[in-house]
């Protein structure tokens, strides 16, 4: 399991880079997650996206269902790909530091 | 000694043979044959960053003789019409990328490049998309439609399928290439109720050509045809509803008695179908259901079919579309979430209205009542 440092915190991330315990999630950890993935300045758009995802996990304790995503945020889900180029599920969620999703989302 | 040399004795052809001209790697297969059980994982879909569906994961149990062999399932074009320079450069890229291998006419008429690693994805998709086609139709999206050869070489096609197939591609291309829904949609489209796309069986939306008015019979050519040897007699006693009088040297028939089976039709090259011509739309057909083997239902008997964009048609399955998608479980194919959801129900969703066309079978209990409130 590899273990990644970020200013003096560890943070252990599973083999498909998601975070492994949600509490350590902060918004300097969730711009650090997204260089990983590539996406290089987090816009408004991506913040919305993020923390739909975010207050959804906290409060059900599971990723919404794709669907929901598109109609709260009134994004296309053509234009959530084009924001995280490895769709809702590998992108999103992993920069939202919620645990991989199984099956939807 | 290996087994797969074995397999390339005797006189007839062989697969192995033909196999060994690829990059196929044969060691897996040995395994395989060896241990009586095949060496692959099961499948799953996998996206690469850029390309959301058309990817399909195979991973292998024996990582010390191939890693992966993943699958890139490209949509062809419609009615499955090919030229051979695009042929050549599928190929091109099948050996460039892949192993070589292709399958044709693969899930719902799809292409499929077998043998790609992971990691050169995204470059044999672009490869893909340079050449005119577009990759897709995984996971859970809507499916490339599977259309049958319809007015291109049938006799007795009463919609334009391919045409239909191409309208429906154009205006669904986001739903096939971004997964979005709870599990997959597969749409069919036959062109005549022969069916020989097994739509009724094997399909969540199922777009079928159907005419309203009885068969024509053509007197003349039904003379010459008898005369030839043809049996009218045998194809009158035949008819399921008996809606056909076969009476000193004339062939009449009973409109409101057929039931448009196409028995006659097939049968005798004097009978032809009417005029009156539409698609007719049906929901919900699965194989291997969770309630067992389901047919499709009818959902709207006649609606018309007007070309170039099939509007009528296409909004009906945009509706059907949204419905599932709105009331579904994950994973719950049209089938299963009708058996749960309810006919009634899902057609006052979507804003039809009952017909008697919708019912599948007679009431088993004549002596039941339904209580008013639950009418």
């Amino acid at each position: 399991m590899p273990e990644v440092e970020f200013k003096g915190v560890k943070l252990e991330l599973d083999e498909d880079g998601f975070l492994q315990d949600p509490s350590k999630w902060n918004r300097e950890v969730a711009e650090f997650l997204a260089k990983k993935e590539g996406i290089e300045q987090l816009t408004e758009e991506h913040w919305k996206v993020v923390d739909y995802l975010r207050d959804y996990y906290l409060k059900y304790q599971i990723a919404p269902m794709i669907r929901q995503l598109v109609k709260t945020t009134n994004f296309e889900l053509k234009y959530i790909y084009k924001l995280f180029p490895n769709g809702p599920a590998k992108g999103a969620c992993k920069v939202a530091g919620l645990p991989k999703p199984t099956g939807c989302v | 000694m290996r087994i797969v040399d074995e397999l390339k004795k005797g006189p007839w052809p062989s697969h192995v043979a033909e196999l060994e001209k690829t990059r196929y790697t044969m060691a897996m297969y040995e395994e395989a044959l060896k241990k009586k059980q095949s060496q692959w994982m099961g499948g799953g879909y996998i996206s690469a960053p850029g390309v959301p569906s058309g990817i399909i994961g195979r991973k292998s149990k024996r990582p010390e003789i191939l890693k992966e062999s993943s699958v890139l399932r490209v949509m062809p074009p419609p009615g499955l019409f090919f030229t051979t320079s695009l042929f050549r450069k599928l190929c091109g890229i099948a050996d460039e990328y892949g192993n070589g291998l292709i399958h044709l006419c693969a899930t719902t008429s799809d292409i499929e490049l077998m043998g790609i690693p992971g990691a050169k994805m995204p470059e044999a998709v672009k490869q893909i998309e340079g050449i005119g086609l577009d990759v897709g139709s995984t996971d859970a999206t809507l499916r490339t439609a599977k259309a049958c050869i319809g007015p291109a070489r049938c006799d007795v096609a009463l919609i334009d399928t391919i045409g239909i197939r191409s309208a429906f591609t154009k205006r669904f291309l986001d739903d096939m290439q971004y997964p979005r829904f709870p599990h997959k949609i597969k749409t069919k489209i036959a062109g005549c109720p022969n069916d020989c796309v097994l739509g009724i069986h094997k399909s969540e939306i199922f777009i079928c050509g159907v005419f309203r008015d009885p068969p024509r019979i053509n007197q003349q050519e039904l003379e010459k045809w008898i005369e030839k040897g043809g049996d009218i007699s045998h194809i009158v006693s035949r008819c399921p509803t008996y809606a056909m009088r076969w009476s000193n040297g004339e062939l009449t028939t009973n409109s409101d008695a057929c039931v448009h089976c196409m028995y006659c039709i097939n049968q005798c090259p004097a009978i032809r179908p009417g005029e009156d011509r539409g698609a007719s739309i049906l929901v919900g057909g699965k194989f291997r259901s969770k309630h067992g083997p389901t047919l499709a239902r009818v959902l709207v008997p006649f609606i018309e079919a007007k070309p170039p964009e099939y509007k009528e048609i296409l909004d009906l399955v945009a509706r059907i579309v949204e419905v599932y998608d709105e009331n579904a479980r994950t994973k719950e194919r049209m089938g299963e979430f009708l058996y749960r959801f309810g006919f009634d129900k899902f057609m006052e969703l979507v804003g039809v209205k009952a017909n008697p066309r919708n019912i599948t079978e007679p009431r088993e209990n004549l002596f039941f009542h339904w209580k008013r409130e639950e009418l």
